[in-house]
């Protein structure tokens, strides 16, 4: 085999029912980059519309990217690809985690490692280089993701990297992860590994990948990322004034400031000054615990972990000694969601003091809700859960649903006190699939079938459910508008898209985000201010073209799209500007392939396609537009007192939403009355095959 | 005009130094580095370097280095040395009505650079609701009780309102 950069050019495959285990070409599948895209293509050639994600049919994808591995800044996730569970019409869609796991597969020589079949009785895979056998799991399985890690860890030594399920996943419930390190999950694919029979991926590897650049070359770039740089999700002000900074904002998450500290560091550890000039300190800018759990958490703050190869640490690492007392290790981490999605179920009256830990009960109800889902595996769906169960609580839902004697064995009275140890009772029940509680995680599509939910749970504004489709916002139309509104259409989950948001949410005055806008969509309206939201434009679709374009781009290289693009910098004498060329950059030092920023969101504008083909397949539907793209009415309809287009509302307007979505569609070459891609841009963009597919099932628009 | 050797850079020396601590050096202080009969404000204004940059406040006028400080912090600093709570209170909440645009939220005061008491906060904002030079500032609630201020120059109630709720409730839900 021709050497690969960037590539190692092998893809793993294993058939579980037949234990057959072979290697495929990944460069076969150059045209879709990497990790996302190829898993789409994957599941395009290989699985047929109407497959079960659970039936030994249905494939799964481990992938990594031709960035991934090579110490391109922020480059440690791992892409999950298959059919999501949690969708109506079982849509192919994407999970992902951060960690170290596909950092070491492509150590161990392999891009992407495809699962398919259904083993006969529980396994691990265990993988070490090229060597690849699979391992009766029976003594692991049942057991909660943390003793699961511990215990194949003992089999193949500490430097391993293990991607796991726990209860959840092993009983199939849609809404569980994989999770790999101490708190790195992908959600929405556990059940699928469940449905296989596979417990745990564990691989050692003691290769490399190989770079196309000299390492001089690669430095030099490197460092200039680093220039580039802001703090997580690419926020460029700190919270407080400083002396070297111009802009602050209390929101942002670069906290890093003189007087606070990892506190239960030894010694702490200030986080100090962290002047944008200083490279060492990048990792101390976002000081997430105090972010993500309030200042009571600087105190237990041991140091900020993260990502192979990522200099921005956004995983608060706590030492809690109380939840010694609950059973769990004192030990414990994870970022955004994984601390508000679990808490979330606590939201009736949030969580108050309880149990005797007085003013730190916040700090040690989170540290008992993450631990609960990181060992069951359990997904929030980017924090539903919470909200359903407020909701079903609140409406009597549960009341008439759940069997009298279920109903009345379930701590309620702790839910409503807002004592944070409702969640091990509640976790415990759902993950492993006690009573009818459980079906809370079959996510909202399923059960508003079998509880009978009605268009009251659909188009309540606090239960920010965007379509019927059954996911929810994740920086929808409070995140630009229309661009964030539109961006949540076209995906069959929450659309888990921070293109838009690291550019929006970067805290900068909005003279100075309106001024970049211009120079990279082409008009300075492509961006409203917050909350003073002006009517739809071209420039606003190409700014929902390029975000897509980019997460796509991002999830195939594979690169952190809670970091990536870097359209902004904490730079004064850059004028703020980020640099939109990096990807490109670093594609072509890494594979020695040259592309020009233009040529790589082509190619990540295929698998943007690939993914609207699937979805068209997946439905039997060439009708997006009215089929799947549509909203739930809360988003054009909830604040009645505030007219659209008026400041202080991210109310939209359907009209309005309609001429985005044609416009989007003809940015794409989507046919403009049905949004499905057409036949002349499948050819054009090299996907001669895949119109032909679609095609012979009569789903081309005509 | 020549001055006597050392004398145009003991001063700049003075500026770049209080800057690097980050703080401001009022025209004052400089008096005791110039001879009799010399004003070291005209001596700054006919010879600083480029880095150097003034502020002319109703108590003094202030000197600081931008190779230190950017121009935005050391208008904090400038507000805190007036000593006057409520002029800095609705003055930053202007800056920030008008520049992000973004209501202020109180806890800001409280915290670095201004570091002020809640009863000095609760004081100023007090008084500036009877005072007609400060009728643009106004107050608005988040639902978690978070207050925030705003200047009805540059935003509306409402407008202030959805941003408030969002900052302090709505982005922590959807992180």
């Amino acid at each position: 085999m021709s050497v690969t950069y960037g590539y190692t050019g092998k893809i793993l495959r294993v058939d579980l029912t037949t234990g057959k285990i072979w290697t495929d070409d990944t460069m076969k599948y150059k045209d879709y980059i990497g990790g996302e895209g190829i898993g789409y293509k994957i599941l395009w050639d290989e699985v047929p519309a109407g497959t079960h994600p659970y039936a030994p049919e249905n494939k799964i994808a481990f992938g990594a990217g031709p960035l991934c591995g090579t110490g391109v800044p922020c480059s440690g996730r791992t892409t999950i690809t298959s059919l999501l569970p949690t969708s109506p019409f079982h849509g192919a869609g994407s999970s992902h985690m951060g960690g170290y796991f596909s950092v070491e597969m492509k150590y161990a020589g392999w891009d992407m490692i495809v699962l398919e079949g259904r083993s006969p009785k529980p396994v691990w895979i265990r993988i070490e280089d090229g060597k690849v056998k699979l391992e009766d799991a029976r003594w692991v399985w049942g057991k909660g993701i943390f003793d699961t890690m511990a215990m194949i860890g003992s089999q193949m030594g500490k430097e391993a990297q293990i991607a796991a399920i726990g209860p959840a996943g092993e009983n199939q419930l849609n809404m569980s992860v994989i999770r790999t390190g101490t708190s790195h999950s992908a959600g929405g694919h556990g059940g699928i590994m469940g449905a296989k029979n596979v417990k745990a991926i564990a691989i050692k590897g003691t290769g490399s990948v190989k770079v196309a650049a000299t390492p001089e070359e690669l430095m030099a770039l490197d460092k200039y990322m680093m220039s580039i740089i802001g703090a997580n999700n690419q926020m460029v002000i700190p919270t407080v004034p400083l002396p070297w900074a111009e802009y602050s904002d209390k929101g942002s998450r670069w906290t890093g400031r003189p007087g606070l500290y990892w506190g239960a560091a030894n010694p702490p550890v200030e986080t100090g000054e962290c002047n944008p000039a200083d490279m060492q300190s990048v990792g101390k800018r976002t000081q997430k615990a105090v972010f993500d759990l309030g200042a009571g958490a600087e105190k237990y703050t041991v140091r900020m972990g993260g990502c192979a190869h990522c200099p921005i640490r956004c995983h608060a690492q706590l030492n809690v000694p109380q939840l010694e007392k609950y059973g769990m290790d004192p030990n414990v981490s994870n970022t955004c969601v994984g601390w508000s999605g679990p808490r979330g179920v606590m939201s009736l009256v949030g969580i108050k003091e309880f149990d005797g830990n007085g003013a730190d009960s916040s700090i040690v109800g989170n540290g008992i809700g993450t631990t609960m889902v990181d060992d069951l595996g359990v997904w929030c769906n980017y924090g539903q859960i919470g909200r359903d169960v407020k909701w079903f609580y609140q409406k009597g839902v549960f009341k008439r649903v759940l069997p009298a004697e279920e109903y009345a064995s379930i701590p309620w009275d702790m839910l409503e006190k807002g004592d944070a140890r409702f969640l091990i009772d509640f976790y415990t029940r759902i993950a492993n699939k006690q009573g009818e509680l459980h079906h809370i995680l079959d996510g909202s599509a399923w059960i508003a079938q079998r509880w009978g939910l009605g268009d009251d749970y659909w188009d309540a504004k606090d239960n920010k459910l965007w379509t019927r489709g059954g996911y929810p916002v994740h920086h929808s139309n409070e995140a630009g508008g229309q661009v964030g509104a539109l961006i949540s259409c076209f995906t069959n989950r929450d659309s888990q898209n921070h293109s838009h948001m690291n550019f929006i949410g970067n805290k900068l005055p909005i003279a100075l985000q309106k001024e970049i806008a211009a120079e990279i969509f082409g008009s300075p309206d492509a961006l409203d201010a917050a909350m003073d939201y002006k009517p739809m434009n071209e420039a606003k679709a190409r700014f929902v073209k390029w975000s897509m374009v980019r997460g796509r781009l991002h999830d195939s290289l594979t690169l952190c799209n809670w970091m990536w693009p870097m359209a902004v910098s904490p730079q004064k004498d850059r004028k703020y500007r980020g640099d939109t060329t990096l990807e490109a950059k670093f594609f072509s030092a890494v594979t020695g392939v040259a592309k020009t920023e233009a040529e790589l969101d082509k190619d990540a504008e295929r698998v943007v396609t690939l993914l609207r083909a699937l979805t068209v397949r997946s439905m039997g539907t060439v009708d997006m537009r009215n089929q799947h793209d549509n909203t739930n009415e809360w988003i054009t309809k909830a604040d009645k007192d505030k007219p659209q287009f008026t400041p202080g509302t991210i109310q939209m307007e359907k009209t309005d939403l309609e001429l985005g979505r044609t416009m989007v569609y003809k940015l794409f070459g989507w046919d403009e009355k049905t949004g499905a891609p057409t036949k002349a841009t499948l050819e054009a963009l090299g996907m001669a095959d895949v119109a032909s597919g679609l095609g012979e099932k009569g789903l081309l628009p005509v | 005009m020549a001055y006597e050797p050392g004398l145009v850079d003991a001063l700049l020396e003075r500026i770049r130094a209080d800057s690097a601590r980050t703080v401001l050096t009022p025209a004052v202080e400089l008096a005791s580095l110039v001879p009799g009969g010399t004003d070291a404000v005209e001596v700054l204004e006919e010879c600083a370097e480029d880095d150097i940059k003034m502020m002319r406040g109703t108590r003094d006028l202030y000197f600081f280095s931008e190779l230190s400080m950017t121009e935005p912090y050391a208008r904090h600093l400038y507000r805190l040395a007036e000593k006057d709570p409520v002029r800095l209170i609705a003055e930053t909440t202007r800056d920030e009505s008008k520049t992000y645009p973004r209501p202020t939220p109180v806890s800001t005061f409280d915290d670095s650079p201004f570091s002020m008491t809640k009863a000095e906060i609760d004081a100023a904002i007090s008084k500036m609701a009877f005072d007609p030079e400060y009728a643009d500032i106004h107050t608005v609630k988040a639902s978690n009780e978070d207050v925030y201020l705003y200047s009805a120059t540059y935003l509306t109630e409402a407008h202030a309102a959805g941003l408030a709720e969002w900052a302090s409730v709505g982005e922590k839900e959807n992180p």
